[in-house]
């Protein structure tokens, strides 16, 4: 992602940051990219696709 | 004067028996504050007149023959994301400056019931996300083994004012190792419970699913009293257990014949890997454990990096979910750290979102299997010894890096000081267990604690000035 790519992201959710956040965001929107392809490859990788989403813990609730 | 820091149980025997007076140990710990706490910021909000009113009750009610238990008449801290009636909770934050708790939390009631003397609120880092940042109201706090250095966090100033001997016990809170991380550094014990033993109403929120209230003290035994006195079922939070929790007091004592542990060796070998140091004293841990009576075993785990990653989404889009509005509103009153930690939790996407809590299924299951063959799991708390505080972008992330699998988990997990590197600095071990078994885990924090000695070592500073004063 560009600076001027993360400028329209921030102005369309409605946040207006000082400049000197940028580049320290974007590495970890980088990091946020990176676990969000882990993830995704985690599960890509496995055979129970018919895992259960845990609603529970969604919802709050203790295991 | 007292001229020795005491643990709570060491305190608490004293006073239940008339030996020492709740107001001598407060006054103790203010003096200690009074010298120390310049140089370690670990307080954010000193309660000094409030807290020697709170002893003296708690001398009279003991006179009278009204002892309510080990904590009554002890000097405690809060972190000041925990309300605290009457007083400001800040969050170590502009936007909440000044901004008083109508009620207690549920934990600081629960303490209030046990006559503990509330000393304060102590420092953190910004909303438990923000890292040590000098861009706030009020300053980071340090490490008392070495002030130039990082105490970790988040419970930054509950880990150091404890170590320092400027309070006996504290609160912390544990998303991403918070309590554990900063007990490492430090040289504390520090436990995170089973996810929903403690109730988190009142506890300002990071991640609904992550948050843990646990103790930070001296020493395990201590943090085993805290516990007791803090868990049980709030039918107000919605995360609370109903399932009640063994005494995790009675089951101290004795060694550990039976016991079977699990030793994580791909964590801290393989995926992140430790320094020399820490690996010297993980092992020789284990060779402890094995003395006790414990049977040991390598067990495997998925990489560290499937936990963190699972762990950094849900984390960060909760935060986000709990912060944007007043992001948009006012991003001026955030430190630079926590706001930008929090803001890119409004990059992940909402399926990137239902992924991490699908592998978090997997992982726990996973986890859960491993524990049919073993009772414990052991680790390294964090891969070094203190950082130096500037240098927070390369460690600060490392030194969590180990404990987050047990918030993903909700299992219960404890950090003990297991040595000391070549420049003095603690080095730590980390102790898992099934959820619920959180007096398993202590059993075996205590059992360690007491067959080494190094609770018979405080940080220089506070030797130093113990010298001075005899």
């Amino acid at each position: 992602m560009t600076v001027e790519e993360l400028q329209a992201q921030l102005a369309a959710l409605g946040l207006r940051l000082p400049e000197s956040d940028h580049q320290p965001l974007l590495g970890m929107i980088a990091e946020i990219e990176r676990a969000a392809a882990q993830v995704r490859h985690g599960l890509e990788m496995s055979d129970e696709m018919g895992v259960i989403f845990a609603t529970d813990r969604l919802n709050g609730g203790a295991s | 004067m007292t001229s020795q820091i005491l643990t709570i149980a060491e305190a608490s025997r004293l006073i239940r028996d008339r030996k020492l007076s709740p107001v001598e140990l407060t006054r103790d710990c203010l003096a200690r504050i009074a010298k120390l706490d310049g140089r370690l910021h670990s307080f954010i909000l000193l309660l000094a007149d409030e807290a020697l009113a709170q002893a003296r009750q708690a001398e009279a009610e003991i006179a009278a023959g009204r002892w309510r238990g080990p904590l009554h008449g002890i000097p405690f801290g809060l972190k000041d994301i925990v309300a605290y009636k009457g007083h400001p909770t800040t969050a170590h934050s502009a936007l909440l400056e000044g901004r008083v708790s109508p009620e207690d939390a549920f934990v600081t009631a629960r303490l209030r019931e046990s006559g503990v003397v509330f000393l304060g609120k102590l420092a953190t880092w910004e909303f438990a996300v923000g890292g040590p940042s000098h861009d706030l109201p009020w300053p980071p706090a340090r490490n008392p083994w070495n002030t130039e250095h990082d105490p970790a966090g988040s419970s930054s100033g509950s880990a150091a004012a404890v170590a320092a001997g400027l309070c006996l016990g504290a609160l912390g809170t544990d998303t991403g190792g918070s309590v554990r991380s900063p007990a490492s550094l430090c040289g504390i014990a520090g436990h995170k419970p089973t996810y929903g033993l403690v109730s988190r109403r009142g506890v300002l929120p990071l991640s609904f699913s992550l948050d843990h209230v646990g103790p930070m003290c001296w020493t395990t035994e201590d943090c085993a009293l805290v516990l007791k006195a803090i868990a049980g079922h709030d039918p107000l939070d919605i995360a609370s257990a109903r399932t009640p929790m063994k005494d995790p007091v009675a089951g101290l004592g004795g060694g550990l014949k039976g016991v079977r542990i699990g030793v994580i060796r791909n964590f801290h070998e393989k995926d992140f890997p430790a320094t020399t140091e820490v690996v010297a004293a993980f092992d020789q841990s284990i060779a402890v454990l094995k003395g006790l009576g414990a049977s040991v075993r390598d067990v495997s785990l998925s990489p560290l990096q499937a936990f963190q990653s699972a762990g950094l989404l849900i984390s960060r889009s909760d935060a986000f979910a709990i912060h944007g509005k007043t992001l948009r509103e006012s991003p001026h009153l955030y430190g630079a750290i926590g706001r930008r930690r929090i803001l890119a939790g409004a990059f992940a996407g909402a399926s990137d979102y239902v992924n991490a809590q699908r592998q978090r299924v997997k992982l726990t299951a996973e986890v859960a299997n491993v524990m049919n063959d073993v009772d414990i799991l052991v680790c390294p708390t964090s891969r070094e010894a203190a950082p130096k505080l500037g240098d927070y972008a390369q460690h600060v992330g490392g030194n969590t890096h180990y404990c987050r699998p047990f918030n993903l988990t909700g299992q219960p997990a404890l950090s003990v000081c297991n040595g000391f590197s070549n420049d003095g600095l603690p080095l730590s071990l980390q102790i898992a267990g099934r959820h619920f078994e959180d007096d398993l885990v202590l059993h075996v924090g205590d059992a360690y604690e007491k067959a080494t000695a190094f609770r018979e070592q405080r940080p220089k500073l506070v030797e130093q000035r113990q010298a001075a004063a005899e």
